[in-house]
């Protein structure tokens, strides 16, 4: 007998769309951070905090966690004051959102989406987000629990859409439900070959990667042993075609779970059969946290430390006091957060003096909603695939190659290119992308050639020197007529000079070498 | 084919009229001016490496297969190539206990000229069943520790440039990112995805304003004295402006004097596609390396690869993905051969095929294979020394879970280093290291 489970909710914002919504189709996915019956405890920080914060601070804390510096998130930290908001942003809505309304809309059929449709709709919520760091923490699990949709088909890819709610619903949330969630996801079945494992052959590489990369790292407390016993327990999924809908469902087959007790870690899983022996991923997730709790949380958290705040964090005074609250915690993500951002170690030199290479993502979404300046979806969507950071299709299981592997000769090529076509001049209808420079510039009045270079210096947080910064300024007192540089002194009332130098000074200004470090 | 051989005619009415008429007529005398990358119109006449990384751990007893094995028929029930639908390698060097997968013809036809050379059961020392501890060893070319070795974290060929080719293209990365291979020295390397798209395209609004943006960008990257990350930024920026039209007239060139249309379908700007092929994405990336080459750059080793070979499930036999992946480097190793003969430097070249890791021995229930240990590695090219070498696959090997090491895999990467490139290995592989039982020499 088989049990067709409800494997692939939607979000409440698309299910509120889709009242065509196929048989079988479950309930919203959209619960917040924070799980479903949690009351949160009070919190207090095993690091050391941060008493004050300058302005410097505050543009330290978006540019790490948000895509870009937004003036609007500036000025709301500013006015709610930085402990407030960073309570806040580490809280995610758990309702339907407005800025998903717009992102719903970019997919026709969600029965059915397209492939870059699919990308459409994340790349529009990151654009246009009021919670930018939800989206940014999303991306960071994408990372971490990559999985791509090169491997669903039309039958199929709803799934993906679902997928990037749960990494942008639970993110912040319980580490214990998000590994639940993941263990029984259909894009992850499909990725890892959970579909063909079942009891005559369990297939081992979601068990490994479970480990290797989900929870504890490679070779970091579990034996090729341990793989074959968890393997067992994920046997049973399938998937079956319906060709009345013309659509394939996710399926627990319980005919090929392997109802044996399994060994590891020292603990035995005492086998389950009927329609739900599939609950034995929780039994292996369990097992682990418990048998490998230390293991799992210095893990993540050295994880979460080392996109967030600067690598290799000491251990005795980073790692094990934010282990230890994630442990003791319940396994909530978000005490974590809120400590690492509150943390005096964020705002610390080491910290901002350190640094990361700003991912594509990071870098295009992020310019675009500094400046205001934005590309339409499709050119964002391959300006993304030539910068080889599409999402939803990370390149493998080990997300996207980290860090400085950015810095490839084409990889600063594409930055620049991309930006190139955010400050292009464009006729035609206004739009997101067909806009008067003019709206995005200082206010009137402090537009003077200085005032113009350190608003934008200011905006996109570069640093460059005394020298640099002038010849900025002289660039927008300049023009080339095609053989030599002419005087041209700026005028910001001339709309042809702000069509050309606004967007010129932006182009340049992108390719500052600190620009490509957030 | 007439039309083939007619344009190839064409090529080598170019080629053979003379290096110095040639590089007259291409019009890029001005280049060989800038030591910076591109030394003349025409390729250098020098020694190189093309590593291809099947990325994901190929099933390499399906590439080379253990024909007389009935224990290789017996434990690959569903995948094992059929007796007697494996391609002879009886021709050339010689030898009747190994086949090809079929989907490498072009490869078998190498093979009889003596330009391949199998290496079995290629590993390291205690072998480890994650891709990433895998792919790390054999990127670093370390098996223990750094530590002893009193050298900094770094992959070999960051220590290959650092001490043999330490200019701007001296060591490649072409469509593959920045592998680890690459990571810690000094030298920048070039790393490429697409050369056509390797260029800071115009605005086309306010053309002369951009040269004025981008000439105001290169002086500000020149004096830039930016640290730590951003450092590194400036260097590849700087990198990239001074070197995206070099490789842009290196396309040209490329374009105007071969017929890639014939040898690499789906080449952007073509249109003539051979019946049944397609564009790949090895064959874009072996294809701008003959570009390189054809532009005259010193580089001397270019990493490249493609990914898929993670076969867990569905994993075919003589059809099928693996069989797709396999005559996706069939075609464009055929097509870069064909390139090098043409450019006359065949005898100047080795490609050497890795992987991660072999696979298991046996098929497992989803009709793939799961993660395994030694494998089989490939060497083409006119300089390479035919033949089979490293311990044979025995029946005992195939009923074992996995092949076992019988050749660390620095061994061969040595040789090439040392008898093929000409440089002393020591730099680049600092670690000690076992011989195989039986020595040998692939070069």
């Amino acid at each position: 007998m088989i049990a067709r489970l409800t494997m692939f909710s939607l979000t409440v914002s698309t299910l509120a769309l889709l009242s065509l919504a196929p048989a079988g189709c479950g309930g919203g996915d959209g619960g917040g951070g924070g799980g479903d019956s949690f009351v949160e405890p009070p919190f207090t920080n095993p690091l050391p905090e941060q008493a004050t914060f300058t302005d410097d601070d505050i543009r330290h804390l978006l540019s790490r966690t948000q895509f870009g510096v937004t003036t609007t998130e500036f000025n709301l930290c500013k006015s709610q004051g930085v402990l407030t908001y960073i309570d806040n942003m580490t809280r995610f809505p758990t309702s339907t959102q407005g800025y998903e309304n717009g992102a719903v809309a970019q997919v026709v059929d969600w029965k059915k989406p397209s492939y870059s449709e699919v990308v459409y709709y994340w790349t529009h919520i990151m654009q246009f987000t009021t919670e930018p760091f939800q989206e940014h923490l999303a991306m960071f699990w994408h990372d971490h629990f990559a999985t791509s949709q090169n491997v669903l088909d039309t039958q199929s890819r709803r799934w993906m859409p679902t997928h990037i709610d749960l990494l942008r619903h639970n993110g912040n949330g319980n580490l214990r439900t998000l590994l639940y969630k993941l263990a029984t996801d259909p894009v992850m079945l499909v990725w890892l070959d959970g579909i063909y494992s079942t009891k005559y052959a369990p297939n081992e590489n979601f068990a490994r990667e479970f480990w290797e990369i989900f929870s504890l790292g490679a070779d970091n407390g579990y034996t090729q042993a341990d793989i074959e016993e968890a393997a067992k327990c994920f046997t049973g999924w399938r998937t079956r075609y319906d060709a009345t809908a013309d659509l394939t469902y996710m399926e627990f087959d319980p005919t090929r779970h392997d109802t044996t007790n399994k060994t590891f870690f020292g603990q035995t899983i005492t086998g389950r059969s009927g329609n739900n022996a599939y609950l034995e991923y929780q039994d292996v997730v369990d097992v682990t946290l418990s048998a490998r709790g230390t293991q799992v949380s210095e893990y993540i958290v050295k994880r979460l430390w080392e996109h967030y705040v600067y690598p290799n964090p000491d251990v005795s005074t980073i790692i094990t006091p934010l282990a230890t609250l994630l442990r003791t915690g319940n396994w909530e993500l978000r005490p974590i957060l809120k400590a690492m951002f509150r943390s005096q170690a964020f705002y610390s030199s080491q910290s901002k003096d350190t640094g990361f290479i700003k991912d594509p993502v990071e870098m295009f979404i992020g310019f675009s909603r500094a400046t205001g300046l934005f590309t339409s979806r499709s050119t964002l969507y391959s300006e993304l695939s030539n910068a080889a950071q599409l999402p939803a299709v990370p390149p493998t299981v080990f997300g996207w190659p980290p860090g400085e592997a950015w810095l490839s000769s084409q990889g600063v090529v594409e930055r620049a290119n991309y930006t190139r076509e955010a400050i292009r001049y464009r006729t035609g209808s206004p739009s997101a992308y067909v806009y008067n420079v003019a709206d995005k510039m200082p206010p009137v009045g402090q537009r003077s050639d200085a005032q113009v270079v350190d608003w934008y210096i200011d905006l996109l947080r570069i640093k460059p020197s005394a020298t640099e910064r002038q010849t900025y300024i002289d660039y927008l007192n300049n023009d080339y007529n095609g053989t030599a540089v002419i005087a041209d002194p700026w005028d910001p009332l001339v709309q042809t000079q702000l069509d050309k130098k606004v967007r010129g000074l932006l182009y340049m200004m992108a390719q500052h070498p600190t620009y490509y470090v957030r | 084919m007439n039309n083939e051989f007619a344009k190839f005619s064409r090529r080598n009415f170019l080629r053979l009229s003379g290096a110095a008429a040639g590089v007259a007529a291409w019009g890029l005398i001005s280049d060989r001016a800038n030591p910076a990358g591109r030394l003349q119109a025409a390729p250098l006449n020098m020694k190189r490496l093309i590593v291809i990384n099947m990325s994901g751990g190929n099933d390499t007893t399906n590439m080379v297969i253990p024909r007389t094995l009935t224990e290789y028929q017996s434990r690959r029930s569903g995948i094992a190539i059929a007796v007697g639908s494996e391609l002879s390698l009886t021709g050339g060097p010689g030898n009747a206990n190994y086949g090809l997968h079929p989907a490498l013809v072009n490869i078998q036809a190498l093979w009889n000229a003596g330009d391949v050379a199998i290496v079995n059961k290629v590993g390291f020392p205690t072998p480890n069943l994650s891709h990433q501890v895998a792919q790390d060893i054999f990127s670093y070319g370390v098996r223990g520790s750094f530590t002893p070795l009193s050298i900094p974290i770094s992959g070999w060929l960051a220590r290959y440039a650092d001490n043999y080719a330490a200019t701007p293209m001296g060591v490649a990365s072409v469509g593959f990112g920045k592998p680890l291979d690459f990571s810690g020295g000094t030298a920048t390397s070039f790393l490429v995805d697409s050369l056509s798209r390797f260029q800071f395209f115009s605005d086309p609004y306010f053309n002369n304003n951009h040269t004025y943006r981008i000439n105001t960008i290169k002086s500000i990257l020149a004096a830039n004295t930016s640290t730590g990350l951003a450092a590194g930024v400036r260097n590849a920026l700087d990198s990239a402006h001074s070197l995206s039209g070099q490789v842009q007239s290196a396309v040209t060139d490329y374009v105007n004097n071969f017929q890639v249309d014939y040898r690499w379908p789906g080449y952007p700007g073509t249109s003539a596609t051979p019946p049944g092929k397609a564009a790949t994405s090895l064959g874009n990336r072996l294809r701008d390396i003959s570009i390189l080459i054809n532009g005259g750059f010193d580089t001397q080793v270019f990493y490249t690869g493609y990914g898929g070979f993670d076969t867990h499930a569905g994993q075919g036999a003589a059809t099928g993905a693996q069989q797709s992946l396999f005559t996706q480097l069939d075609d464009a190793v055929q097509a870069f051969y064909q390139d090098m003969t043409d450019m006359g430097q065949w005898s100047n070249t080795v490609i050497m095929v890795i992987t991660e890791f072999g696979r298991r021995n046996y098929v497992n229930g989803s009709a793939g294979t799961d993660h395994g240990h030694g494998y089989a590695m490939m060497l083409l090219g006119g300089a390479v020394n035919g033949g089979m070498y490293g311990p044979d696959i025995s029946s005992a090997d195939m009923l074992a879970e996995y092949l076992p090491m019988g050749v660390d895999f620095r061994y061969v990467y040595s040789q090439v280093i040392n008898t093929h490139l000409a440089r002393n290995p020591a730099p680049v592989l600092p670690e000690a290291y076992s011989a195989p039982a039986v020595p040998f020499s692939v070069v």
